[in-house]
């Protein structure tokens, strides 16, 4: 199975520029995934580097990589759930995640998902991330809840 | 060669995110002071701004500032609190352990007590990061390392 941009927009509630998945290239529901992200300079966290900065600088956020990864590990959990799945996939914990060497605009990021178990509506997954035959992230345990958007908004009412 | 993070009293929360990539400026405000063992504790304070470019995508429907925001806070503040060595930046090597425990929604405020340090022989050094909502509730608990890259720009283990 291979999900274009469109279909992860009809899975996931993240949007532009927080959508951090272009494409799933391999999928299977419930057990692993493989999804590719490409980062460019065109994105707006590059937008505020002042100018003159060394080449280091550019490196792609690590936050950015962490989510686009957890992103991977959603549509994977996502696709297990079946239809009628509705809330907002929230990242509650992560346990031993190593971040190998950078990323810079022009890379193209391929997540390795596994999702290794469900357990009381709460997803764990593992993985790593490549750019071409260089490893560039471990991730030793991701988990991830949904939650419907009304109970999350509830506090502020 | 090991040395204490180098103080960097001068260094302005908007120098740090104009120094590199970053999704937002992810902190308001940060305060340094001397820690044990030559490490030091850092608190550091930002405001959910619903108008930020990414978080106008997580979620369209709802504003949640993404778990992996408040580690690009944490990491914005350590940056600002350690400062360079030999001209580079800090960067989150190893997250050992990570939970989120509390959404936080537009206008929230997050404040983060830390502490940082003292710096291996390799460069790197633990964070021990909690994060406090503004209504006290307590949001994150965050463990990592952080390290000095070295001139090649990896990240090797």
């Amino acid at each position: 199975m291979r999900l274009g941009h469109g279909e992860l927009r009809a899975l996931l509630p993240h949007r532009y520029p927080m959508l951090l998945l272009d494409r799933v290239d391999s999928v299977e529901p419930g057990v692993s995934l493989e999804a590719v992200k490409a980062v460019t300079g065109c994105e707006p966290c590059y937008r505020g580097i002042a100018e003159g900065q060394a080449p280091d600088r550019y490196a792609y956020p690590a936050s950015l990589l962490i989510e686009s990864f957890g992103q991977g590990a959603a549509v994977l959990w996502l696709l297990s759930r079946g239809p009628g799945t509705t809330g907002l996939p929230m990242f509650t914990a992560a346990r031993d995640c190593v971040l190998l060497r950078p990323v810079y605009p022009g890379d193209v990021i391929r997540h390795r998902v596994r999702l290794e178990q469900v357990v009381h509506g709460a997803a764990f997954a593992t993985g790593s991330s490549w750019v071409g035959t260089d490893q560039v992230a471990e991730f030793g345990s991701m988990m991830a809840v949904v939650r419907p958007a009304d109970a999350v908004a509830e506090r502020k009412r | 060669m090991t040395a204490a993070p180098a103080f960097s009293a001068t260094t302005r929360p908007v120098d740090t995110y104009e120094a590199a990539a970053a999704p937002l400026p992810a902190i308001e405000w940060v305060e340094v002071s001397a820690g044990p063992r030559g490490g030091i504790g850092l608190r550091a304070g930002t405001t959910v701004d619903p108008t930020d470019v990414y978080l106008a995508g997580h979620f369209p429907e709802l504003t949640v500032y993404p778990g992996v925001f408040t580690l690009e806070t944490i990491g914005q503040a350590v940056t600002a609190a350690v400062g360079y060595c030999a001209g580079r930046l800090p960067h989150l090597h190893l997250l050992r352990s990570a939970r989120f425990l509390a959404p936080l929604l537009a206008g929230d405020t997050l404040t983060v007590e830390a502490s940082v340090g003292p710096v291996g022989e390799d460069q790197s050094f633990d964070v021990t990061a909690r994060c406090v909502r503004g209504d006290g509730v307590h949001a994150a608990t965050v463990r990592a390392v952080y390290r000095w890259p070295s001139a090649d720009g990896g990240n090797a283990r």
